[in-house]
């Protein structure tokens, strides 16, 4: 039996939503690429068991804010699927970050107090 | 060492593992699972290409990736709702994910079904014959012991053997509860019809192999009671407790609906009864003929007194009344019988139309007659039936009547019984039981 393996931050479906969003909105990337990127960039503190990558990704796919290709890399290697913004999920992801810095700034306004 | 495609169908056995335990699009199984696979397996190799050796390697991909249980629940969530994640988003992948049928599978199958069948049609036809109000609280057991009934056919079908268990208790529930009605209320027929399925499902199961272990923790328990042995997958606690809350709810609603006073019903206060006894006498003053008026007047009738019955099949229990005469003679004068002259007669005296009265015979040593109508009786209406009698014997001395007793039968729910005596008038009372002894 797997152990669950999740350290750092508890990220609420949203804001995991959100990171993924932003992650994509760099560049496209398959499911492996967005975990270790989200590993990398945030030095290991938002390290979530990798597998809930994919039902975040089909939940964001489901509604319409990225699309996903596959992608062959080699003959013995699996396919990936690759994610992209949508112009919907260009326009989430602004509203989100946006979103994000309003609740940032009032969240410092009162712990820097 | 293992072989390269050992280890590969490890991870396909994980993604397998989660995917079974989710809710989700069918067609998008194949995307998905290629897709978990292509990420375990990435993971793999650069484990491997960090020095890990190939089993190693998969552990902690397989590790890194999150419990089966956990990700099947979130990829359900990518679908569905969280209502529906929570609740039959788990229950459908457990009854539904392995295919391998256990041996003599089809015996277990034909019997539950059998059983599930026999107790439904049993359910069914209860409920038909029940009032409003019971019928609404007995249904939803009969439907939570049908469901129950289907995931445990279900469930057993593709090898999980909680199932086996499950029914064994279910079995024997519904022997206790058989017992039980037969005990207290032998005119349950269906019931009986059901429970005999019931009793095949507990001879076969019993008669399979017991693959009982003994239980370790809470977790044990939610794995044995509703989880496949197979997947070791455990079922969330909330489930356990309502599948559980089902088991039990199934028989128990129908039996207390049992004991539920229908408000929809009426009761003895709902009708009134009276008697009217005329003689007439010859010159001697002796009783010549007797003519006797029963009256009954409902304040408002039943909603389906006895479910649909009636309305689909046009049979069912109707109302009776019963006549009683007994005479008094001085000592020494030959016995006097009274002759009933014409048939009785009734109608309905609001509005003039015939009320249908059906001869049942004379039971306990009063006479007795069906309505075949009284289904269809209407509140405020005054119904009436007469009698008229003569006394055969010629010169027979009959003074008076000691007494004449007329009851009404309400479906053998309650009893209205009125005496009086000759020239008297008396209204119905409350009595516990209809028919009184004759002369």
């Amino acid at each position: 039996m797997s152990e669950e393996h999740e350290s750092g931050p508890q990220l609420s479906r949203g804001e995991f939503a959100l990171l993924i969003l932003g992650l994509l909105g760099r560049r496209e990337m398959y499911g492996y690429e967005i975990v270790a990127e989200l590993r990398r960039t945030t030095d290991g503190a938002i390290d979530l068991p990798e597998g809930t990558v994919y039902p975040a990704l089909r939940r964001l796919e489901r509604d319409g804010l990225i699309g996903g290709h596959w992608v062959e890399v080699a003959s013995t290697a699996p396919r990936r699927r690759y994610y992209r913004l949508t112009t919907d999920g260009e326009r989430a992801l602004a509203d989100g970050r946006a979103d994000w810095l309003r609740f940032k700034t009032a969240a410092d306004s009162v712990l820097d107090a | 060492m293992n072989e390269p495609e050992a280890v590969e169908d490890r991870l396909l056995a994980h993604v397998d593992s989660i995917l079974d335990g989710a809710s989700y699009r069918k067609r998008d199984r194949e995307d998905l699972a290629e897709e978990l696979y292509g990420h375990l397996w990435e993971r793999w190799q650069d484990a491997i290409s960090s020095g890990l050796d190939e089993e190693t390697a998969a552990d902690d991909a397989i590790r890194s990736f999150g419990a089966p249980d956990r990700l099947g629940r979130e990829v359900t969530l990518a679908y569905h709702s969280r209502l529906y994640a929570s609740t039959i988003g788990v229950l459908v992948p457990t009854v539904t994910a392995p295919k391998d049928k256990p041996r003599g599978y089809w015996i277990i199958y034909l019997v539950l079904f059998t059983s599930m069948y026999a107790t439904g049609m049993a359910q069914g036809l209860v409920l038909m014959t029940w009032t409003p109000v019971r019928a609404g609280i007995g249904l939803p057991g009969a439907v939570m012991a049908w469901v129950a009934s289907s995931l445990v056919l279900s469930a057993y079908t593709r090898r999980q053997h909680w199932a086996l268990d499950f029914a064994r208790l279910e079995a024997a529930l519904l022997l206790l509860w058989a017992g039980f009605l037969l005990l207290t209320d032998a005119q349950i027929r269906p019931v009986f019809v059901g429970s005999a399925g019931g009793m095949g499902l507990a001879v076969i199961t019993m008669s399979q192999p017991l693959r009982l272990r003994p239980l370790s923790s809470w977790r044990d328990l939610r794995l044995r009671a509703l989880s496949s042995w197979m997947n070791e997958r455990p079922v969330p606690r909330r489930l356990l407790v309502g599948l559980a809350a089902m088991l039990i709810l199934g028989p128990a609603l129908p039996l207390a609906a049992l004991g539920v006073a229908d408000p929809t019903q009426i009761g003895p206060a709902d009708l009134h009864v009276s008697l009217l006894v005329a003689c007439a006498r010859n010159d001697s003053g002796d009783v010549a003929s007797v003519d006797v008026t029963a009256s009954f007047v409902f304040d408002r009738t039943d909603m389906w007194p006895n479910g649909l019955e009636p309305d689909l099949t046009g049979r069912g229990p109707t109302d009776e009344i019963a006549l009683t005469i007994e005479g008094a003679q001085p000592a020494g004068v030959p016995m006097a019988a009274l002759r009933m002259t014409r048939v009785p007669s009734g109608r309905d005296a609001t509005n003039g139309s015939p009320l249908t009265i059906d001869d049942a015979g004379e039971p306990d040593g009063g006479a007795l007659w069906d309505l075949p109508g009284s289904m269809r009786f209407q509140a405020g209406h005054s119904y009436e039936v007469t009698w008229n009698y003569a006394v055969d014997t010629p010169a027979s001395g009959l003074r008076d009547l000691s007494r004449v007793i007329f009851g009404y039968d309400h479906l053998e729910r309650f009893y209205l019984q009125a005496t009086a005596g000759c020239g008297q008038a008396a209204i119905g009372q409350t009595v516990p039981r209809l028919y009184v002894a004759g002369p």
